[in-house]
């Protein structure tokens, strides 16, 4: 009976320890502390920027931050404005805003411009290098999960090295 | 009591505190490694970076080229926009497609006039003869049909001297606009009515 009583506790501290464990380890990764959001803070479904928008969070309001995830390098871009290209053979390519694209593994000689990697209507492949300024990363930067009153989840990008 | 003595009598074992300190111990080990560590690089949703745009699609673009067609045959491409004094790079036929660059003005920007393409000389039996060296600009004051050469006329040594030059001899100044274009890999410039208006294709 008395080691029954002590092998039930101990599950019990070791439970009770994992937690507090937990718990500083969100700390230690600033989570669990709040999130003021701004009025240009867009809230998705996932960490991207493909993925659905959330209307539901109100602007100016804190909300819990329950996750964090950080991605050092793009994978792909939207277009924040219309572009055309033309080529050394006098091709010309229209990139739409809104639309998204590739990035080329193959780094840009020029440091504000980035190779973005599409294929024409008719199949074809080409890389053509695009001012970052007129891209925004999908997937890059630090973005945190965040929960607001309402218990509505959302993901929001607060950094980004673009 | 402290705590400790407490607890070994609640479990009635001597050192069950310690066992309950080290326990707790191990469980925040546990708890903070797990947690810490498991969410690197997945996020606790477990989101992967490279999963996000896995099945992304992505949208293709519209390409394509200004071409103009050529209307006539013999139109010619010069290296310049100017039928006085540039070169004639290749001769269009029509029908063929070529890339469309541009709008360029004319370098030849008086009307009426004419570059001598020979040296063209004049011998008369009772006056002094004169001589018309090759690259001289003259005046283009009409054209024969029956002898298919151009009247031209200019100052030789202070005086204004008319004569009549086959086509050959003379390359006629264009004033009109040029078309800039590209051909079998070569830029140019085409007469602009020689050319379609350019489309996208």
């Amino acid at each position: 009976m008395k080691t029954i009583k002590l092998i039930v506790a101990l599950i019990i501290v070791l439970s009770l320890g994992a937690a507090m464990g937990r718990q500083v380890s969100d700390w230690a990764r600033g989570l669990g502390s709040r999130h003021h959001f701004t009025k240009n803070d867009l809230v998705y479904l996932e960490p991207s920027l493909t993925s659905t928008e959330l209307v539901t969070f109100d602007k100016g309001v804190s909300n819990k931050i329950l996750d964090r995830i950080k991605m050092e390098h793009a994978s792909a871009v939207v277009m924040r404005e219309d572009l055309q290209y033309i080529d050394k053979e006098n091709v010309k390519y229209f990139l739409n805003a809104g639309d998204t694209y590739r990035l080329s593994g193959k780094k840009s000689d020029d440091k504000l411009k980035v190779n973005v990697e599409i294929t024409t209507k008719e199949g074809k492949s080409a890389i053509i290098p695009v001012a970052k300024k007129a891209l925004t990363p999908v997937d890059e930067g630090e973005w945190i999960l965040v929960r607001n009153e309402k218990s509505k989840e959302g993901w929001v990008r607060v950094k980004s090295n673009w | 009591m402290k705590i400790n003595e407490w607890l070994d009598k609640f479990f009635e074992r001597p050192g069950a505190s310690k066992i309950v300190v080290y326990t707790l111990f191990v469980g925040m080990l546990l708890g903070f490694g797990l947690n810490y560590f498991r969410r690197s690089p997945l996020s606790a949703k477990g989101f992967e970076p490279a999963q996000l745009t896995a099945n992304l699609k992505y949208d293709t673009v519209r390409a394509g080229k200004d071409t103009c067609v050529v209307l006539r045959d013999g139109a010619e491409m010069y290296d310049r926009p100017s039928a006085m004094r540039g070169k004639i790079l290749l001769t269009l036929s029509g029908g063929q497609k070529v890339d469309y660059i541009g709008e360029e003005t004319s370098l030849d920007t008086e009307e009426g006039k004419g570059l001598t393409t020979v040296d063209i000389n004049r011998a008369k039996l009772i006056f002094n003869g004169y001589r018309i060296p090759k690259g001289t600009v003259v005046d283009v004051t009409g054209f024969e049909q029956g002898s298919g050469r151009y009247i031209i006329n200019t100052v030789i040594d202070g005086k204004r001297v008319e004569t009549h030059v086959r086509k050959e001899g003379i390359n006629l100044g264009y004033t009109g606009q040029w078309k800039k274009v590209r051909f079998n890999k070569q830029e140019g410039f085409v007469r602009y009515n020689d050319l379609t208006q350019s489309a996208f294709m």
